[in-house]
């Protein structure tokens, strides 16, 4: 392998340049690009988005009463409405792959240790957002009225009538998503460049790919039927419900998410941060541009006789210590604490000496 | 995977790699710590911390090669540390191309799941390249 080959160009036709082994290093790039454990997160907002939006077209037809909520679904299905079975059949696909690429992001960033110190607040919103995707994916098995709503009222025990009916629609089923969005901005808020959407070709395919499993398993009509002995179970968003009692399910739940909130206290703290000095901060705020996490902040300096200067300040509670402000500040005003470079070049120093 | 053996004497050239944590820890670490006598591995925080100040002052001080290792393309702990990282290290090879130091003195790579020997291949590429050249400017 030649040098040229050993790091990567940016440059899609790099395999025109450095030959046969550039070839294999864009492949690379491209699987990168669309290898779906790099974008969950984005892919989960992605779904989330599909939701909102095909919700929004099925609210056309849908009617939000007891009487009338299974034909209006019936109605949704038939071919009377162009595309309706495709649409229904993607909210509910889409509302599964949110809860399995939600699940997967957590776990990832778990293993990854991106979930204590200044991550946790993303964490918690996330262990919140979480479990009301799965109160929302719950609340929209009961909408149609049909069998599964049937075992799902059942099972909690609830008795429903237009008014429950009503709130389980308007105040979980359509009330709860806007929280959701709220959520999502406060779980976004605190990262500079947050890498919320997949890259084209991976939502071309993620669509794509669910476009083809509709295709080949739509919801089948007779489903919707009130009486049915057997119909097909949704084992992500409902598992629940196959558990012993609501009481079990309550436990289970509890403990998922006590054991959650409680993940961020294990694992690896940062107790570092950058440190600026303000005295020979130019201030020109290249490092707040750069900061990953929105720590670095502008504030003015007392410089004494009456007189101050804007210099760059880093907030100790959301910096990571990553040093990317170190390397990106041009007077090299900016000290990482455990790691300051002239220590760092005096133990290369070292190195290349011996 | 062929995983490609250093062969080289110990010490034979003096090739620093900054690492960043997340992308090289425990016992793969250890591992090429133990197979590349001729390399230096310095840690970072992050790959963005490596700015061409830092790869420059090292080849000043002796060094014949910096490698950049941080961790895969949308994988970096701190969102672009490895895009910043990698922006430096060719913005370094322009200057160095510029000021007559060969290029191939400063590398960036990422760590690749499916090439774990890309780190070895390029220390000993480096370590080769230095041996070849009689005159390092």
């Amino acid at each position: 392998m030649s040098l040229k080959n050993s790091y990567r160009l940016s440059n899609p036709f790099n395999f025109v340049i450095n030959g046969t082994l550039g070839i294999f290093d864009t492949l690379k790039v491209g699987f990168a690009s669309i290898n779906p454990l790099n974008h969950l997160g984005s892919l989960t907002l992605l779904f989330f988005l599909v939701q909102i939006l095909s919700g929004f077209i099925l609210s056309f037809f849908y009617m939000p009463s007891l009487e009338h909520a299974n034909n209006s679904v019936k109605y949704i299905m038939s071919d009377m409405v162009p595309y309706g079975l495709f649409i229904r059949t993607l909210h509910r696909y889409a509302a599964d792959a949110m809860i399995i690429f939600a699940t997967l992001h957590m776990f990832r960033k778990f293993f990854a240790n991106r979930h204590t110190s200044t991550r946790s607040v993303g964490w918690y919103v996330g262990v919140g957002l979480l479990v009301f995707t799965v109160i929302i994916t719950i609340s929209g098995y009961i909408l149609p009225m049909d069998a599964r709503a049937d075992a799902i009222v059942s099972f909690f025990g609830l008795s429903i009538n237009s008014v429950t009916f009503l709130i389980i629609y308007r105040a979980i089923h359509v009330a709860l998503p806007i929280l959701v969005f709220a959520m999502l901005v406060v779980h976004f808020f605190r990262i500079s460049r947050p890498p919320i959407i997949p890259t084209l070709a991976l939502t071309i395919i993620s669509l794509g790919f669910v476009a083809v499993l509709i295709g080949l398993f739509p919801i089948p009509a007779d489903e919707m039927k009130m009486k049915l002995a057997k119909y097909s179970f949704d084992w992500v968003g409902l598992w629940t419900i196959k558990l012993p009692s609501v009481q079990i399910s309550q436990v289970v739940w509890g403990g998922i998410v006590g054991i959650l909130l409680l993940l961020p206290f294990v694992g690896k703290k940062i107790k570092n941060a950058a440190v600026v000095d303000p005295w020979r901060c130019s201030g020109c705020l290249s490092c707040k541009s750069l900061c990953p996490k929105n720590a670095i902040v502008e504030k003015q300096f007392n410089v004494g006789r009456g007189k101050s200067k804007k210099v760059a300040f880093v907030i100790r509670k959301k910096c990571q210590a990553c040093g990317v402000c170190v390397a990106g500040c041009l007077p090299q005003v900016i000290e990482l604490e455990g790691r300051k470079t002239a220590p760092m070049l005096e133990e290369v120093r070292d190195l290349c000496v011996e | 995977m062929r995983r490609v053996e250093s062969t080289l004497p110990e010490k034979n050239g003096k090739i620093i790699v900054f690492f960043c944590e997340g992308s090289l820890r425990g016992k793969h670490l250890d591992e090429h710590i133990e197979r590349h006598k001729e390399a230096f591995f310095v840690k970072m925080p992050c790959g963005g911390m490596v700015n061409p100040v830092v790869m420059f002052k090292s080849l000043m001080d002796g060094a014949d090669g910096v490698v950049v290792y941080t961790c895969p393309e949308f994988d970096c702990h701190n969102f672009d540390g490895n895009s910043f990282s990698k922006r430096r290290v060719f913005a370094g090879r322009k200057v160095a191309e510029a000021l007559g130091v060969h290029p191939w003195r400063l590398v960036h790579i990422e760590r690749d799941p499916l090439d774990p020997g890309l780190l070895t291949r390029t220390i000993v590429q480096m370590s080769r390249n230095v041996e070849s050249a009689e005159v390092i400017p």
